[in-house]
């Protein structure tokens, strides 16, 4: 009797909570669309992209915008790193305060069979560049948790991703396609290259994989020649400063007090100017398309990090035309450079790929179509 | 859409309620129909169609059976209708895989592979199907009137609250709700919390559990850890995603004034296979012994019909499971054999194997039986259970010790003091009354909102048994 009248008392609780819940979600969207302006859908309405559910899934997306769902989910992120320590799903914590990205490690099946297609995607890629007198350069950027080993603090990588990085890259220039893989470069004895929040290189390892990279581009038999006119390029370096990681945004936990976060790198960060050389520069030039960049490169964010492109620039003397995305793994930018305006008007006498080593084995079905 | 999302729980869910709060009783099921059809085209609206077909199919179905005069004509139409219900499963369901099995075949006379476009698996088919199935026989049976209002039955068939992942609702047990229901706020506040207890099950036990599982079945060479350790993760994950998911559906049939019957009974104490099966999944299991199992003869013609229709039922199950693989027809076989053993052993009349042991035992077949249903295909499997024979070394690798977070270890333990909770009851804890219903009153609701906070954080994850 008093079991089921207590149970009767929790159902009483638990239907107003139901009903406080839903009248809170129900209130939360209607803020979100008419005070915070968050769109219904930002996917044009057509019956195509209704019948096949893109404007739902859209929705959905957008729902997230609204003020319950996206405090629930700062909540839950920061309860559970300073409950538990539980950086969420794709963050890992090495030794204290050095972060790594958990798709890193992740073991994939079939992941050997994935790495094999992209290897033939870009021998593929490859032949038809070369078709239209472009080189190709493939560039592979080891894993943080490789490179930063020492500090996983006893975590130690799958065996099988002992060799992937170097395997595929071998296997590429065997299969007569340029391409290096930057393990030997940024593994500096007693040097950091990774930032320790971020799942990106810093400027050393930024200039260290720029330094490789230069020096092999420069030994190639014609490369120096297609890597257009020559400029100067100055290099100023402000004052160290914090700097906030992506992994920390990543596990959600940017919204809490940084005493309560893992400690921000601290970076002084490089400018570069670039400037034509006059002594390679001629009135024609000017005002044609020899100063366009004839190098392209297309990648990922860590293209887009630390000054990669600088560091790039000044070794090599020569503009690149950055055509990375944030968020590309391995075509993404290859999918948008190759159609692009850009590359069908003014290609490139050169592109260089960067594909980061986890990409490598991940699910094709995650790859646009390059073909 | 799926429970576990934040359309459903702060668009879908508050608006249908509102409206069929308000609505007069005639209309609710006008209401409740088409919520659901928006429910389900929500994803692929255009998939909707061929659910809207079947649900014509159903009704005319029951009609065309009523108006047959004859026993035997009955018996036709029955057959007629049965036919295409199972030739659209079917062709969903299994052309992908008899043409990669044809493929296989032709490749070893070294043919190329057919031309073919895959077919998508449109999402609850397998359970819209059997609960179609079992109305046609019902009425043929003469058990139950055929519904002779499209709006009512199709109410019952497009029922959002069970349509894409169960429990196998027949249509005998909410014939009287359909037409009347009672919604009042006792029956709402106990759907509630029925429906917050899911939703804790799914989301911070299975949910967490999945990556884990991913991983340790996507290991080419797993350890005797990591073998275990994904096979228990797996169990976990099954039961809570599954049982929550029932859970919610009843609860949220309760909010509506449905009372659904039980899809579970603590499975992972069973003391045999046959008790197994007394508590998985209890509205398919009833459904095979009602629909096939008798049907086929059951233990009524001796010994060894009752073996062969225990292996058939059993593997007609496994091949309802999934169209991907034939693990799934592998796994249907070993429970039908495991079940057959158990029938041998008592016709011998052999020794009762001591009740620990029992459930020992029958515990450990089902999850070495998991590890066919989880991987994704044979070899993976053998993969698994060389890694679970200790073939592969015995400690836990260093991608699983990885990829281990917090969350895992808390829903590991959490998962198993849900699975244990009969047998912790029992302890004689001595815990004062008022702070055992406190705690009562408070988790359902405090594990919702965790629950809503990680739908939040990490994107919901689809229902295992989505695909069905």
């Amino acid at each position: 009797m008093r079991a089921s009248s207590s149970r009767r008392g929790g159902s009483a609780w638990a239907g107003v909570g139901f009903v406080v819940f839903l009248a809170g979600a129900a209130l939360s969207n209607a803020i979100g669309v008419i005070v915070n302006d968050v769109p219904v859908t930002r996917q044009p309405i057509t019956l195509p992209a209704l019948l096949d559910g893109r404007v739902s899934q859209d929705m959905a997306r957008q729902m997230a915008e609204t003020p319950l769902p996206s405090m629930a989910a700062r909540i839950e992120r920061a309860a559970s790193w300073v409950a538990i320590g539980d950086l969420g799903p794709r963050v890992r914590q090495g030794c204290p305060g050095w972060l790594f990205l958990s798709d890193e490690m992740a073991v994939h099946a079939d992941g050997g069979a994935h790495a094999a297609a992209r290897l033939q995607t870009v021998a593929r890629v490859a032949q038809r560049l070369r078709a239209q007198g472009i080189d190709l350069m493939v560039v592979v950027v080891p894993d943080k948790s490789r490179i930063a080993e020492r500090h996983l603090c006893g975590q130690a990588r799958a065996p099988e991703f002992e060799g992937r990085a170097r395997q595929w890259v071998d296997r590429l220039n065997a299969a007569g396609v340029p391409a290096m893989d930057l393990t030997d470069a940024m593994d500096l004895p007693h040097t950091d290259t990774f930032l320790r929040t971020d799942t990106h290189w810093n400027e050393t390892g930024a200039h260290a994989a720029a330094a490789a990279l230069t020096a092999r581009l420069l030994a190639w038999h014609d490369a120096p020649a297609r890597l257009g006119p020559r400029v100067q390029v100055t290099r100023t370096v402000s004052s160290p400063e914090p700097r906030p990681g992506d992994l920390v945004r990543l596990a959600g936990i940017d919204g809490l007090p940084l005493a309560w976060q893992p400690p921000q790198d601290t970076v002084a960060q490089s400018t570069f100017v670039v400037a034509a050389d006059t002594a390679t520069t001629d009135e024609a030039a000017l005002f044609g398309d020899d100063a366009l960049p004839s190098v392209a490169l297309i990648g990922t964010s860590f293209s887009r990090t630390s000054n990669f492109v600088g560091f790039l620039q000044m070794g090599l003397q020569a503009r690149v035309a950055n055509a990375a995305r944030d968020g590309g793994e391995f075509a993404g930018a290859a999918a948008a450079y190759f159609t692009s305006p850009a590359f069908r008007q003014t290609p490139p006498k050169l592109v260089v790929w960067e594909i980061p080593e986890r990409s490598l084995q991940r699910p094709l079905a995650d790859d646009p179509v390059l073909d | 859409m799926v429970f576990a999302s934040l359309e459903f729980l702060t668009l879908f869910l508050p608006a249908f309620l509102i409206v069929h709060t308000l609505s007069p009783a005639r209309w609710r099921n006008a209401v409740l129909l088409v919520a659901s059809w928006i429910f389900y085209g929500w994803w692929s609206p255009i998939l909707l169609v061929l659910f809207i077909c079947l649900t014509l199919v159903g009704w005319v179905g029951g009609l065309a059976i009523d108006r047959s005069g004859t026993d035997r004509q009955r018996m036709r139409t029955l057959i007629v209708f049965i036919g295409v219900n199972l030739g659209i499963l079917c062709w969903y369901k299994y052309a992908n895989i008899v043409v990669e099995t044809i493929d296989s075949v032709r490749g070893w006379t070294g043919a190329l592979p057919l031309e073919w476009e895959r077919v998508v698996l449109p999402i609850g088919l397998s359970f819209i199907v059997l609960q179609s199935i079992s109305y046609l026989i019902d009425v043929q049976r003469r058990d139950v009137d055929a519904d002779r209002s499209l709006i009512q039955f199709g109410a019952y068939q497009a029922m959002f609250v069970h349509l894409i992942a169960g429990p196998i609702i027949r249509y005998e047990w909410v014939r009287h709700e359909l037409r009347a229901r009672k919604v009042d706020w006792a029956q709402f506040a106990s759907g509630a919390r029925r429906f917050m207890i899911g939703m804790s099950m799914k989301v911070l036990v299975a949910d967490t559990l999945a990556p884990l599982v991913d991983l340790a079945f996507a290991l080419p060479a797993p350890s005797l850890a990591d073998a275990w350790l994904g096979c228990l993760a797996y169990s976990l994950q099954l039961f809570f995603d599954f049982a929550g998911y029932s859970a919610m559906a009843i609860g949220l049939g309760q909010m509506l004034g449905f009372h659904f019957p039980e899809n579970f009974n603590h499975p992972y104490l069973a003391r045999s296979i046959q008790d197994f099966w007394r508590r998985w999944h209890l509205s398919l299991s009833t459904w095979l012994r009602d629909y096939l199992y008798i049907p086929l003869g059951g233990n009524r013609l001796g010994a060894l019909r009752t073996y062969v229709n225990l292996l058939l039922t059993m593997s007609i199950a496994g091949l309802w499971h999934g169209g991907d693989n034939w693990n799934f027809l592998l796994w249907g076989m070993a429970h039908g054999l495991a079940l057959t053993g158990a029938r041998l052993w008592a016709d011998a009349h052999l020794p009762a194997v001591p009740a620990l042991l029992s459930r020992v035992l029958t515990l450990a077949f089902v999850m070495l039986a998991w590890t066919l249903f989880r991987a994704h295909d044979f070899a993976a499997a053998l993969a698994m259970y060389r890694g679970q024979f200790g073939m592969n070394g015995l400690a836990l690798t260093s991608a699983l010790a990885f990829a281990m977070r917090p969350a895992h270890g808390l829903a590991i333990l959490l998962g198993i003091a849900g699975v244990m909770a009969p047998a912790l009851a029992q302890a004689r804890v001595r815990v004062p009354p008022r702070v055992l219903a406190r705690v009562d009153a408070a988790w359902p609701v405090a594990g919702f909102v965790l629950s809503f906070g990680l739908i939040t954080s990490r994107g919901a994850v689809p229902f295992l048994y989505f695909q069905f």
